[in-house]
């Protein structure tokens, strides 16, 4: 087959008429979609993780610091206790980094493929 | 004039008036549906996937940047997603390679005739790698515009020549067998 037959047989391609239904079809979808409720913010799930930041930084200044009922009696170094800290964290924040960054790779492919 | 038009009517939409993108649609319906076509050859499909398309351009039109045409825009992303949806469920054709090698069991009938070699040659297509299938489907569908292949599938001129060349030749290379085989 020559080229120019080619391309005169891939151009001739007939088009075809959308159906008379298409546009009611296409615009009762976007009816649906623009008047689907928003998903609403699981607050059942989060509320035991909200309530339990303020739970940990009172935790941490009643131990670390020595605030409270026993604040008298001095509380253990916080300089040192952050020297002690800061080495185990580095590795459960650098993967938790990458734990982010994997899960939004993934997450940006899911929005692409939807 | 259809520019402007469709400009407006994103405006509209995006201030709320969702019965503004009933114009965009009309208006393109017939070049969405037929691009899907195009992916597939066959109807009912191509009206599902076209809507998917309308559907997520009415989801991202926020995100339209004005430098391009609505159209370009529109045109990439049901591109993007006739690509995903043929790789998903490709259209029932056999690889190219295969088709050339499969005995066609009708072979006592008259020579092909103008007609159902075109849809030989248009099958043929749909049988080649994705590359340069894509390519040569919006090619020829944007009336053999390489500015505009490029914009809908988001490569640089060049890739869209040199893919059309490769994809013409690997064809050229496999249709004789192929028409051979079917008559």
């Amino acid at each position: 087959m020559k080229p120019e037959e080619l391309d005169r047989v891939l151009s001739g391609e007939a088009d075809i008429v959308p159906s008379s239904g298409f546009v009611a079809s296409v615009m009762e979808a976007v009816t649906a979609e623009a008047s689907a409720a928003p998903l609403a913010f699981p607050w059942k799930r989060a509320w035991p993780l909200a309530a339990g930041f303020p739970v940990l930084f009172l935790w941490l200044a009643v131990s670390q610091i020595g605030i409270g009922p026993e604040a008298a009696t001095p509380g253990p170094d916080l300089y040192e206790w952050f020297e002690r800290i800061v080495p185990m964290a580095t590795g459960w924040v650098a993967s938790g980094l990458l734990m982010t960054a994997a899960i939004t790779v993934w997450s940006l492919r899911l929005i692409r493929l939807r | 004039m259809s520019a402007e038009e469709d400009a407006a009517d994103v405006n509209r939409v995006l201030a709320g008036d969702i019965s503004a993108f009933e114009p965009i649609v009309r208006r393109w319906q017939a070049p969405l549906v037929n691009l899907a076509y195009r992916f597939c050859h066959d109807r009912s499909r191509a009206e599902d996937m076209a809507q998917e398309a309308f559907l997520r351009a009415y989801r991202n039109l926020a995100r339209w940047r004005r430098e391009a045409a609505f159209s370009t825009w529109l045109f990439a992303i049901a591109t993007n997603l006739y690509r995903s949806e043929i790789r998903r469920l490709p259209p029932l054709t056999v690889p190219i390679d295969e088709a050339a090698a499969t005995p066609d069991p009708r072979a006592a009938e008259p020579p092909l005739d103008d007609e159902r070699r075109d849809r030989l040659v248009r099958s043929a297509v749909l049988a080649l790698p994705a590359k340069y299938r894509d390519v040569l489907t919006l090619f020829y569908f944007h009336g053999k515009d390489v500015a505009l292949s490029a914009a809908s599938l988001g490569v640089p001129q060049g890739t869209v020549k040199a893919r059309l060349s490769r994809g013409r030749d690997i064809l050229r290379s496999k249709l004789p067998r192929l028409l051979r085989e079917s008559v």
